[in-house]
């Protein structure tokens, strides 16, 4: 093997260790999610202390599970373009996993069951629910985890300005502006890349902060601070991680479908401009989650709503026009990983949708709290950026090794696409029913979604599974055989 | 990595140091406020309240070893005060009235003294207990003459008195419970009346039942 | 050695009594002035210390590390609250505040050119929130922290690290959006 290889096998290595965490961390994160679903609908029976360490142990899980793929995601292709550190990467799986665990013993262990956006004051308030060593080893847990994943964007920030010059220009400001042509614009990897930089490295210190201030709360309670700077602090932190999750995913769509055409996706201007709007409005929607906060200044509220609006949608229009016009009379040959990356496309699309109908203040106010929330973000994230990190799973196999896929996978993808469907479905029935999110009981008449829900949600697991397996199917093919085909990794050896 | 050891070294060693000085600069990650640090060393130390004489709102003047063999729950205030005083009092009342009856005077005295002696005559104090309902003898209200006996006593019981120059001072608050022999048994949060009316009760109760 | 001179200079200055009382009197200046003047002679000294004793520097502390973990840990320590009004009543933490914080200014001047770009950037960000917070805890806090200090020096102080943090992040937003040509870059 040549030097080159050795360098692509051990790059690739560690991606695929971090999506096999991934891979895992989803499973067991989507088992609890059912678990709750079926304690909801009343088939097994749960005290609602142990429902409410679950609904932590799934949130925390699948958010971190989402980040670290779409990091991964972000990371591989990013690492075409620029050179990017392996040793921070494997650093921030390390840190990943040191979390896990610690999230893991704080929640179990030690019962702390705030859930993953531990808003203040409840991390220090749980009413003996649990106590300081549990709440500790959580925040603490998610301090680590923070650590990881910032050092991970400074990395990306390094480089990109590196490359190009500066963040700016990473997002292809001097190609809006005229000053350099369209064709010298940085690929659309870079700008997202850029982006993601840009408001994760802000979300992280924002979270950061909150966190310790939580920690210096619980650690002593006569210290407290303002709640509602600390909710937009929380959210600013939550809601910009979560959503940056899928403008992380959305590469592989970029990347994929263009070796798949073998067209190629060159950013334009109006791509350019929008992901620069994209930028701007996901560090400022964050209040539409304080919209009944009647304390907060109005402006602010006005501004999460309008922005809500203008938000996901600049970067949902032009990727999904995109997404049509390069696969349009291209001849691409259907598979899992393009398959999945369609359908990712579809889950963001939709997912958005019921997520515009609740940012109205209006419609808020009455749906806020009922799972019509969850079932917004479950389609989001679900069909979305976890449709995402599968499609790149099977990229990765396929461009790696040229593992076979099956009639067992394909079955797999209508499992998971129904499945999910039917999970987030069942969601936004119990909202249109005013189901509250967040109980641990409900009513009878609350059930019966519920159970639906679960039921579609078992189908998932199976469907995930089978992914997972055939990813491990390929480690193992892989680790006897040869590696290597991808096309613009020759190019650039 | 052979080549690296003392770098290694060095980090470990540097990590051990800095978790070394943060364990002991806050009691073992007890106390991050000098306040809180005050609190936790009285509870340690338990100082004997030193002699001073007092001047009470009868204007009797006597040591305070007048109230030996009795445990005094003390407060420390200034007439003038506006914002934590009248609060301070008002709770120091309702621990008074909290306490059963048959321990007020003979088990337990409440006093609250002032550290403004220049302004609090006893005069002065007589027509402040009045409006927090004291009876001047179970609750009496004193201040102590002699500025030396007031500071050491001040620096002794850990009592922070800045005087802003116009009369007024900037000062910490609790209720301190000092026992039969004089010395200080508890230092309580001020702000949480019914926790310490219930310490000051189990205290009692518990010398009771022995 | 120039700097090394203008570093004793400066400590003397600070250690003179009246001026440290006179510093020590105001919240702000105690925290946000002469901490970091402290810090400040340190380093001007460290130009002597790195030229005395560079194998120790080299083999001990190569990459920097050690260092500025150290560095991290005294400085959190002279955040909290306690260790200021310490400082003001117990005589020893008073000289340790005298010797610890020129340290850092030493370890901080080897460590961090031997710190890497994203070394920096890390530790850089973590200030950055760090004193954000601290801005937040000394404004917002219900209670007095420092028995020593009145509240509204307390807040006082809260502001000035706000500001610290502002220039912080416009700090941070021109680096990474302004300086756009390679070789500025190569600085960061």
């Amino acid at each position: 093997m040549s030097e080159m290889m050795v360098r692509l096998k051990s790059r690739n290595n560690l991606i695929v260790t971090q999506m096999v965490v991934t891979g895992l961390t989803v499973i067991v994160g989507m088992i609890f999610g059912i678990i709750m679903l079926l304690v909801q609908g009343g088939m097994i029976e749960a005290m609602p202390a142990t429902f409410y360490q679950f609904l932590t142990i799934h949130g925390t899980f699948m958010i971190g599970a989402a980040a670290l793929a779409a990091t991964a995601i972000m990371w591989y292709f990013l690492s075409h373009y620029v050179e990017l550190s392996k040793k921070i990467l494997k650093i921030n799986l390390v840190l990943f996993i040191i979390a896990a665990v610690m999230v893991t013993v704080g929640t179990f262990s030690f019962e702390y069951a705030g859930a993953w956006t531990f808003l203040y004051p409840l991390p220090a308030l749980s009413a003996s629910a649990w106590g300081t060593i549990g709440a500790l080893f959580y925040l603490i847990g998610m301090l680590v985890m923070g650590v990881g994943f910032l050092l991970l964007f400074i990395d990306s920030g390094r480089a990109i300005i590196k490359k190009y010059g500066s963040l700016g220009k990473g997002l292809g400001w001097d190609v809006i502006i005229g000053k350099k042509a369209e064709k010298d614009a940085p690929p659309p990897a870079v700008v997202a890349s850029t982006m993601v930089t840009i408001v994760n490295t802000t979300a992280l210190l924002s979270g950061s902060t909150v966190l310790i201030m939580n920690i210096i709360n619980v650690i002593n309670p006569a210290f407290t601070f303002n709640p509602l700077l600390a909710k937009n602090l929380t959210y600013a932190f939550g809601h910009i991680f979560a959503n940056a999750t899928i403008y992380m995913g959305v590469i592989v769509v970029y990347e994929l479908l263009a070796r798949y055409t073998k067209r190629p996706w060159n950013s334009s201007r109006v791509f350019l401009v929008f992901w620069t709007m994209s930028t701007f409005f996901t560090l400022l929607v964050y209040p539409h989650h304080l919209l009944m906060d009647s304390v907060m200044p109005r402006w602010m509220l006005i501004m999460g709503q309008v922005l809500s609006y203008a938000n996901g949608l600049p970067v949902l229009v032009v990727t999904a026009y995109g997404a049509l016009m390069i696969v349009y009379k291209s001849g691409i040959k259907w598979d899992m990983a393009s398959g999945l990356a369609y359908l990712s496309m579809l889950g963001w699309t939709i997912g958005v949708i019921p997520a515009i109908v609740d940012s109205a203040i209006v419609v808020n106010h009455v749906m806020h709290n009922t799972k019509w929330v969850p079932g917004h973000f479950h389609m989001y994230m679900g069909l979305g950026v976890i449709a995402m990190t599968f499609s790149f799973m099977y990229f990765l196999a396929k461009n790696d090794n040229g593992l076979k896929e099956t009639m067992v996978d394909k079955t797999a993808f209508f499992m998971y696409m129904f499945g999910l469907i039917g999970v987030s479905g069942s969601f936004l029935t119990s909202g249109a029913i005013s189901t509250p999110r967040r109980f641990a009981t409900h009513l009878p008449e609350w059930m019966g979604p519920a159970q639906f829900g679960a039921v579609a949600g078992i189908l998932v697991v199976i469907a995930i599974t089978i992914f997972v397996i055939h990813f491990i199917r390929y480690i193992s093919v892989r680790n006897k055989g040869n590696i290597g085909s991808d096309y613009y990794d020759k190019k650039l050896a | 990595m052979i080549k690296n050891w003392r770098n290694v070294v060095a980090i470990i060693l540097a990590i051990v140091l800095g978790s070394l000085l943060i364990y002991f600069g806050t009691d073992g990650f007890h106390a991050f406020t000098e306040e809180s640090a005050r609190t936790y060393q009285l509870h340690q130390e338990k100082p004997l309240f030193p002699r001073v004489m007092l001047e009470d709102n009868k204007e009797r003047v006597y040591p305070f070893s007048e109230f030996e063999d009795k445990y005094v729950l003390i407060t420390f205030f200034y007439t003038a005060c506006t914002d934590v005083c009248p609060v301070l009092e008002m709770n120091f009342a309702e621990v008074y009235d909290q306490i059963p009856e048959k321990y007020i005077g003979e088990d337990i005295v409440f006093l609250s003294i002032s550290f403004d002696t220049k302004h609090d005559k006893p005069a002065v104090l007589e027509n402040y207990r009045k409006s927090f309902g004291s009876d001047g003898e179970t609750w009496r209200m004193a201040r102590i003459p002699n500025q030396t006996e007031l500071d050491n006593l001040l620096k002794k019981f850990g009592v922070i008195v800045i005087p802003e120059g116009n009369g007024h001072f900037q000062h910490n608050s609790a209720f301190y419970l000092v026992n039969r022999k004089g010395y200080l048994e508890k230092v309580m949060d001020y702000e949480k009346v019914d926790e310490a009316a219930q310490t000051v009760v189990s205290v009692l109760e518990k010398e009771a039942g022995e | 050695m120039k700097q090394t001179k203008l570093g004793i200079l400066l400590y003397v200055i600070l250690i003179i009594p009246p001026i440290t009382t006179y510093m020590e009197s105001i919240m702000l200046v105690h925290m946000l002035i002469q901490f970091p003047l402290l810090i400040l002679a340190g380093w001007l000294i460290g130009e002597w210390v790195l030229e005395r004793w560079p194998y120790h520097f080299l083999k001990w502390d190569a990459n920097g590390i050690a260092g500025i973990i150290l560095v991290i840990f005294i400085t959190t320590y002279w955040m909290f609250p306690r260790a200021m009004d310490e400082s003001l009543t117990i005589w020893h933490i008073e000289l340790f505040k005298f010797i610890s914080l020129p340290l850092v200014g030493i370890l901080l001047r080897n460590s961090w050119r031997k710190l890497t770009i994203i070394g920096r950037s890390f530790v850089f960000l973590n200030y950055l929130s760090m004193f954000g917070l601290m801005g937040w805890f000394y404004i917002d806090s219900p209670v007095q922290i420092c028995n020593n200090y009145l509240e509204i020096e307390q807040q006082m102080l809260g502001w000035g690290f706000v500001v610290i943090t502002g220039i912080m992040i416009v700090y941070v937003l021109q680096k990474c959006f302004i300086s756009g040509t390679k070789s500025n870059v190569n600085q960061i």
